[in-house]
């Protein structure tokens, strides 16, 4: 295999940042998100102003009131987690298209082949960083090594905001100067067992033969073998499927119900419907966007039975949702913005043909909210 | 314990509850089998004989088989070391006895055989409950019922209440057993001598319980008493017996799925039809075997949907006037309710291509079953 270019990115303090950003009175202070210490919460994360006080997350919540009484405690709000999250990731797609999520706030880039088809996957970090910081505001620290366990180990190198990178010439010497309880997946447990055996730096867990870690540590004993030597093979899958696709404009003027409206909608089913064909991507739901002229957003889905088989297809099936939102629920109200969205895909290879279930009941969901 | 028991004999108990004991549980010790003696009194015909019992909590299957008993007392062994060595012995007679130090002799012929056993008080007895519901009725009639309907039940985990067969008792002769995976449901509507539901009215039957009432409905002899409440159920003979714990949950409300005014129906020779069936999944590879249906003035044509092997078509006479239209169906599921109805016709009746369809025997209107269509694009 060719030595690839893989990046790690891990967000700081990531729900702590999250929660600072958008209520800057507690900048600087040691801030908690977690459940109440009064009722037997954990922490889920924390600044790293209260970690100097050694608080880390999952501890329990009065354990850290006590560490640091001063320490500002707040509930985690996960769905904006999320949508950060999403925000970071759709970076991401910007550089490559394979990007593995870890969890809210990590993720691999393999950046071998990469879209700006820059050469330097240092760079590239650097620019992730940056874009980040300028989008979403966050800092992120980076790893960037040649596969997903080095750039793993870099990224948690220079927390925070930093950026380390793990040259395939120096893996090695990094990695026996290394604490094993670095490794991932090397928890207390494994840390306590390693520890008995003397082995607490990298290049004692590098003298013992791969027969050795079997017999004492099984299947992980033969991953510890060969992570220590800098080796790790595994790909990063974007696991999670992609789950939607949609577009939309914003018009340079509001528009009606009319033939003006419509020929937008077109152009940009048209627009929707190439970059499905191109990804295989078939879905069975459609979604319309649609933001008034003050603001007001609303979304109407349909689903069909059976994958949308055409684009006037989905045109048909939008065309009726936005003509009775234009005609019916909010007449003639002006539009500034127009969005078409589908999800629901079908498996890849989608079958020929599908089973109609009793209990299946075909959805016609709407949901409206003010955006 | 010393008994004298048949080689066959002891085959078939062993192959009875094979189901019970056949796996590599979590707990070994389910593995076993109980064998333990019993006097005239509850022996089989006034006679005494010996109880095979096995269960695995879900399932607990007991039967008695004739035997000759030398000294009573009771056994815990492997199930499958006393069934592979015992099938290789040649003689037709099987002697076995248990010494205090809980080895087994087993002795056919000049085979001799030494087997350790399991102290008795370690193994999970079934016991038989006295249930307050009960439902009276042939073994055969109850094969019938649950081969006219377990194929529809689902085989999948993701709706653990369609997992078996709902009974229900609409009369003091009347049962209804119901199942569906949600892409079919088979309904049969079974008289019985007598039904009593107090309490309890409907209950899910797993479909491993059924599996095996089916399989061993020789051994129930003439009549079954079916005696359950919310979380039991047994199927009890004179001489054998299975307990099964019943599926938490409620059977979803199948009334409204049955259709009732589907209007373009059509009447179907049987096997002119279930030959026409078999060679469309024969040439179908794919899971689903869609199968395209067309009726048309006096016509079915069946045609297999982008085959792997190739394409059929064939032609059926039939007796239709109405609007011609096409639907889809997976040729299995049509199959499975053809092979369940005995007539020499079948009765289809149809609303669209999208619409779940009714099958039934034309001139038995104890059994029903309803299949949802195969969406196939044209």
């Amino acid at each position: 295999m060719d030595t690839r270019k893989i990046i790690h990115v891990d967000m700081d303090a990531f729900y702590a940042s999250v929660e600072i950003l958008d209520n800057p009175q507690f900048k600087g202070q040691p801030l908690i998100v977690g459940g109440s210490p009064e009722n037997r919460g954990v922490v889920a994360a924390a600044s790293y102003e209260v970690r100097k006080y050694g608080v880390h997350s999952a501890m329990a919540s009065s354990r850290a009131k006590q560490l640091c009484p001063h320490a500002v405690f707040i509930k985690p709000r996960f769905s904006r987690y999320k949508d950060i999250s999403s925000q970071i990731h759709q970076i991401f797609l910007q550089y490559t298209d394979l990007v593995e999520t870890l969890a809210l706030d990590e993720a691999w880039l393999d950046v071998t082949q990469n879209l700006p088809e820059e050469p330097s996957a240092t760079i590239l970090a650097q620019k992730i960083k940056t874009q980040i910081l300028e989008e979403v505001g966050l800092t992120c620290s980076a790893g960037v090594s040649f596969n997903k366990f080095l750039a793993k180990i870099a990224s948690d190198e220079k927390k925070p905001d930093g950026l380390f990178v793990i040259q395939p010439k120096n893996a090695v010497s990094f990695l026996l100067s290394m604490e094993v309880k670095k490794i991932p997946g090397v928890g207390k447990v494994t840390a306590k067992h390693l520890a008995e055996h003397g082995i607490l730096v990298g290049h004692q867990l590098h003298e013992k033969t791969e027969s050795f870690l079997v017999q004492h540590f099984g299947k992980f004993g033969r991953v510890m073998y060969e992570r220590i030597r800098g080796i790790d093979h595994r790909p990063v899958s974007p696991v999670r499927e992609r789950k939607s696709m949609s577009v939309e404009t914003t018009f340079s003027k509001d528009w009606v119900y009319g033939a003006t409206l419509l020929n937008e909608l077109d152009k940009l089913i048209e627009n929707l419907w190439k970059n499905c064909q191109k990804r295989s991507l078939n879905g069975r739901t459609v979604t319309l966007k649609i933001k008034f002229n003050d603001f007001q957003q609303i979304t109407r889905s349909t689903s069909v039975n059976q994958a949308i088989a055409s684009s006037e297809e989905m045109f048909q099936l939008c065309q009726r949702k936005l003509e009775r939102v234009c005609q019916k629920e909010y007449l003639q109200k002006p539009i500034r913005l127009l969005g078409v969205g589908v999800s629901n895909f079908e498996k890849e290879g989608g079958q020929e043909a599908k089973q109609l279930d009793f209990f299946e009941l075909i959805d016609h969901s709407d949901s409206t909210g003010n955006g | 314990m010393e008994i004298l028991i048949k080689k066959e004999i002891l085959i078939s108990a062993l192959q009875s509850i094979h189901s019970v004991t056949d796996k590599s549980s979590v707990k070994p010790i389910l593995s076993n089998f109980l064998l333990k003696t019993l006097d005239d009194e509850n022996g089989i015909d006034g006679k005494s004989c010996v109880e095979f019992s096995a269960t695995d909590y879900e399932l607990s299957i007991i039967g008695k088989f004739p035997a000759q008993v030398i000294e009573h007392g009771s056994v815990c062994i492997s199930a499958r070391k006393v069934y592979d060595i015992c099938r290789e012995f040649q003689g037709d007679d099987i002697f076995i006895k248990s010494t205090e130090q809980l080895w087994i002799h087993v002795t056919s012929g000049a085979s001799q055989l030494k087997l350790p056993s399991i102290d008795v008080g370690l193994y999970p007895q079934a016991v038989l409950e006295d249930l307050p519901e009960k439902v009276t009725t042939t073994a055969a009639e109850l094969k019938h019922f649950i081969e006219s309907t377990l194929f529809a039940a689902q085989t999948n985990e993701s709706r653990r209440n369609l997992m078996g067969v709902c009974l229900s008792v609409l009369d003091e002769h009347t049962t209804r057993w119901l199942a569906t995976d949600g892409h079919r449901l088979a309904q049969m509507i079974g008289t019985v001598s007598s039904a009593i539901s107090e309490k309890v009215s409907e209950v899910i039957i797993p479909r491993k319980a059924l599996q095996e009432v089916s399989k061993a409905v020789d051994l129930f002899k003439d009549s079954v008493e079916i005696s359950f409440d919310d979380r039991t159920l047994q199927f009890v003979g004179s001489t054998f017996t299975i307990k099964t714990r019943l599926i938490e949950g409620k059977f979803p409300n199948c009334d409204p799925i049955i259709p009732k005014d589907n209007d373009l129906n059509i009447v179907v020779d049987r096997d002119r039809l279930v030959s026409s069936l078999k060679i469309v999944s024969l040439i179908s590879s794919e899971k689903l075997k869609p199968v395209k249906v067309t009726i048309t003035q006096e016509k079915l044509i069946l045609e297999s949907e982008k085959a792997e092997y190739g394409e059929v078509s064939d032609e059926i006479e039939i007796e239709y006037s109405g609007e011609e239209f096409q639907i889809g169906f997976n040729a299995k599921y049509l199959l499975d309710v053809l092979n369940i109805i005995n007539g020499s016709e079948i009765r289809l009746e149809f609303k669209n291509a999208m619409s779940p369809c009714l099958i039934k025997d034309p001139v038995d209107n104890s059994f029903l079953s309803v299949i949802m269509p195969l969406r196939i694009e044209w």
